[in-house]
């Protein structure tokens, strides 16, 4: 494997990575609070994070681009305070990750959550629990498997994604360009025995990411995404 | 020392308003029907409830006003409910450490030590919850809301989903408890049995109302108590020193003696319902009824069947009451002041 | 072991490359054979530079640069992107015509296609009009042909230039029309064979233009490289590649 793919493997574990951490980061709260409330405002917020199963990726990298980019509101904004803009870089990556697998991290940790029995929480309020030491105590160890399941799937989402990067990306080796991108620059270069090799690398990966997940979810019953 | 409470609540149909002083000694039982909102008001006091509005006073402390409620987490009770809900990913260990790491005052009287041998559950402390069975959960759910030494425990019907065995054993330890720990109690109940078995003062709910609380006895005997219990008498005994029989027990009311089957423990309380009670003007010596209690008649009055009287009956510094056709009091000619016999088919709670 | 494999994603995570110091340069797909020639030849004469060499379809590039992409040149299959660009962004370096491109029929096999290939094939690849100059020109092209009734519903496009040539390979159409460039390369030759077709032959010519990016201005190898490629050792290179100089004083 040449060092550009390798770098590109590098790059994408990396992007997966990271995104992770920030998907894990930000669902926790987020789970937790729409499968606790009774605000209408739930069904708009539930929806709002589904709409990257629905969408199309390059609708999201196209508004993506637009925000993040020296004219957009973000890209902007950083540029009059004398930043770079966020388009095409590392850093606009994994906001798109973010974007794009929230989802897969949000709608397990809320089903995991959602099944935990209320009256648990009732009695260890009972035994003095603080909020936090609640959730921390009780709902986080009673939802292991439901936070496995969404920092896999939320890194195997993130290491198959393309739609997104090609718009946001724009297939800058060792900044930009993951594994997906570097298999269609294969492709287009006619470059069959590179594009091949690495396609198989991420085939295995994925294969294997994705029995960790039956596996976690094996006593549980079905895989709910 | 008392729980003042005053609290409103009204979800769909089913309103919500208790007014009431509870004593913070002994176990006050608060008995009522299902679904006459005691479950929700012993929530409440927990600090469970958040859409309950009044007030409540625990010894001086307010939990809850119409300004700030007291979250549940700061408020001295302890919990047992109708479920155990035990953690399921802890063992019974270490559900009693959850309790005692968070207790605000470690008393030395409830340490985890003395309660595991207490409530009998030595033996289970390395297993999960899932192996254990109802009445164990149950054992482990109390001894973890004693581990939290809690100043009031709040105790949620424990008993309702356990069967004969377990609930009878259970009881005996609810007994032993309210015998060798000072901690006041709130036990919400709709059994009978189990409110004439424990309890030291009784509340009596009904459609979500709430307002007396008095002894047992007295509660018992009221126009209310009568229409709830459908006429149940509490008659407290004595141990009799003086006479044994193999497997029998035998009690004193007075000067009087009454026997039982012995239950296995020191009785010291009977519960009588009133149909249970069979009037005549003289003692019986062939009649397999034993126990022949001599009462006198206080007054005759109206029972909720127009066929029917309650028999008001003096025993002793005690009251009991009987019910009897009309036709029967009429036969016996009963008139207020006349000394009768009872015929009393006494058994032990179970 | 969970720990060893969480350090080393750790490591993974956060050990940064660094590449600043590359001119990067967003070249169109049709260079995507001659260019690492050029790039070879152009770090020989220039021992200092790195470059990085991203290729694309010139559209793309085209938007990606106006918002922010960080390219320092833009060399793409015509003219009149690096033109709109130098208009719309400030900063913008002066437009280089760099050479003329041409079209080239191309199928799989050692025949090389005529118009009966053509009116034989069940599907013809273009690259897609909207946004790849080579597509644009292949259209005009085909337009003008007296079968073009009957090859109008044949068209299937690709992203590029290049996936012209995949689409071919794999076999998804019969012909393609593509960048003379691309198949002169000898990774095509060994797959396939080609005709030219010159662009005095019914399509006006492909010029193909070059810029200093806004970003590129302040690089300093920028201007080095735009020289290069308007050397007698770049031309001869393209040459090769089968571009065509048609005005040489341009």
């Amino acid at each position: 494997m040449s060092a550009a793919d390798l770098q590109a493997i590098t790059l994408t574990l990396r992007l997966a990575f990271i995104s992770t951490l920030i998907l894990l980061a930000l669902s926790l709260p987020l789970a937790w609070w729409l499968s606790q409330t009774r605000s209408r405002l739930r069904v708009f917020c539930e929806a709002l994070i589904a709409l990257p199963l629905v969408l199309p990726p390059t609708v999201l990298g196209f508004y993506l681009l637009l925000a993040l980019g020296p004219n957009g509101p973000i890209g902007g904004t950083l540029e009059r305070l004398g930043l770079t803009h966020l388009a095409f870089s590392f850093t606009g990556l994994v906001i798109g990750s973010v974007i794009y697998s929230l989802p897969f991290a949000v709608q397990p940790l809320q089903n995991a959550f959602a099944q935990i029995d209320r009256r648990l929480l009732d009695a260890s309020a009972c035994l003095r629990a603080k909020p936090l030491d609640r959730f921390v105590s009780i709902v986080l160890p009673l939802s292991k498997r439901g936070f496995l399941t969404a920092a896999v799937l939320s890194f195997a989402h993130t290491i198959g994604e393309f739609g997104v990067v090609l718009m946001i990306g724009g297939n800058i080796p060792g900044e930009t360009q993951v594994v997906s991108i570097a298999i269609y620059d294969h492709v287009e270069g006619l470059n069959y025995g590179a594009a091949n090799q690495l396609s198989l690398w991420l085939l295995g990966f994925s294969l294997v990411v994705l029995m960790l997940v039956y596996g976690f979810n094996r006593q549980g019953g079905m895989l709910r995404t | 020392m008392s729980l003042i409470i005053s609290v409103a609540f009204q979800r769909d149909s089913f309103a919500l308003d208790v007014n009431a002083c509870l004593p913070t000694s002994g176990i006050t039982a608060i008995f009522g029907p299902s679904g006459c909102g005691k479950t929700t008001l012993l929530r409440a006091v927990a600090g469970l409830e958040e859409q309950v509005s009044g007030s409540i006073l625990f010894n001086g402390d307010t939990w809850l006003t119409a300004q700030s409620a007291m979250p549940a987490w700061q408020r001295p009770v302890g919990m047992v409910f109708q479920t155990p809900s035990l953690f399921p990913h802890l063992t019974v260990a270490g559900n009693l450490q959850y309790a005692r790491k968070r207790a605000t005052q470690r008393q030395d009287s409830l340490s985890v030590e003395r309660i595991t041998q207490l409530t009998g559950i030595g033996e289970l402390l390395s297993r999960k919850p899932d192996q254990l069975s109802g009445g164990q959960q149950q054992r482990v759910a109390i001894a973890r809301a004693l581990v939290g030494c809690p100043a009031l425990l709040l105790m949620d019907e424990p008993l309702a989903n356990l069967d004969g065995g377990a609930r009878h054993e259970l009881l005996l330890l609810l007994r032993q408890i309210h015998i060798e720990l000072d901690i006041p109690i709130l036990y919400v109940s709709h059994q009978l049995d189990e409110v004439v078995q424990l309890a030291d003062h009784l509340m009596f709910m009904q459609n979500g109302q709430g307002k007396l609380v008095d002894g047992l006895q007295a509660q018992l005997n009221s126009e209310r108590g009568r229409q709830l219990s459908g006429g149940a008498n509490v008659v407290f005994v004595q141990p009799c020193d003086t006479q044994q029989i193999t497997n029998m027990q035998v009690l004193q009311v007075g000067e009087q003696k009454l026997q039982i089957p012995d239950p296995g423990y020191a009785v010291d309380r009977l519960l009588i319902y009133a149909n249970d009670i069979s009037m005549s003007r003289e003692a019986w010596a062939d009649s397999s009824i034993t126990n022949q209690l001599s009462v006198q008649l206080e007054s005759i009055e109206p029972a909720t069947h127009q066929a029917e009287v309650f028999l008001k009956l003096r025993l002793g510094s005690q009251y009991l009451l009987a019910r009897i056709t009309r036709q029967s009091a009429a036969r016996l000619q009963l008139q207020a002041g006349q000394q009768l016999i009872a015929h009393v088919k006494a058994v032990a709670l179970r | 072991m969970i720990k060893c494999w969480f350090g080393m994603l750790l490591v993974v995570a956060f050990s940064f490359n660094t590449h600043a110091a590359e001119l990067r340069i967003a070249v169109a797909s049709d260079l995507r054979f001659v260019m690492p020639k050029i790039e070879q030849a152009f770090q020989q004469a220039f021992a200092d530079t790195q470059t990085q060499v991203i290729y694309g379809s010139s559209g793309r590039f085209f938007s990606q640069i106006s918002n922010g992409a960080p390219f320092h040149i833009y060399m793409s299959a015509d003219i009149e992107y690096p033109k709109r660009l130098q208009q719309e962004q400030p900063g913008t370096g002066d437009v280089v015509a760099y050479g003329d491109g041409q079209l080239a029929l191309w199928q799989r096999g050692r025949t090389s296609p005529d118009m009966d290939a053509l009116r034989a094939a069940r599907r013809i690849a273009i690259a897609n009009p909207q946004h790849a100059p080579y597509g644009q020109k292949a259209l005009l092209w085909l337009q003008q042909l007296p079968e073009w009734p009957e090859l109008e519903g044949k068209l299937v496009y690709a992203e590029s230039a290049a996936q012209v040539a995949h689409f071919v390979r794999s076999g998804s159409a019969e012909v393609g029309i593509t960048a003379l460039a691309l198949v002169l390369s000898e990774e095509l030759r060994r797959q396939g064979s080609y005709l030219t077709i010159p662009p005095t032959d019914g399509y006006p010519a492909i010029q193909q233009g070059m810029v200093i990016t806004a970003r590129g201005a302040a690089h300093s190898a920028s201007q080095d490289f735009v020289d290069f490629m308007q050397s007698e050792q770049a031309r001869q290179l393209l040459l090769d590649a089968g571009f065509i100089f048609p005005d040489a004083a341009r």
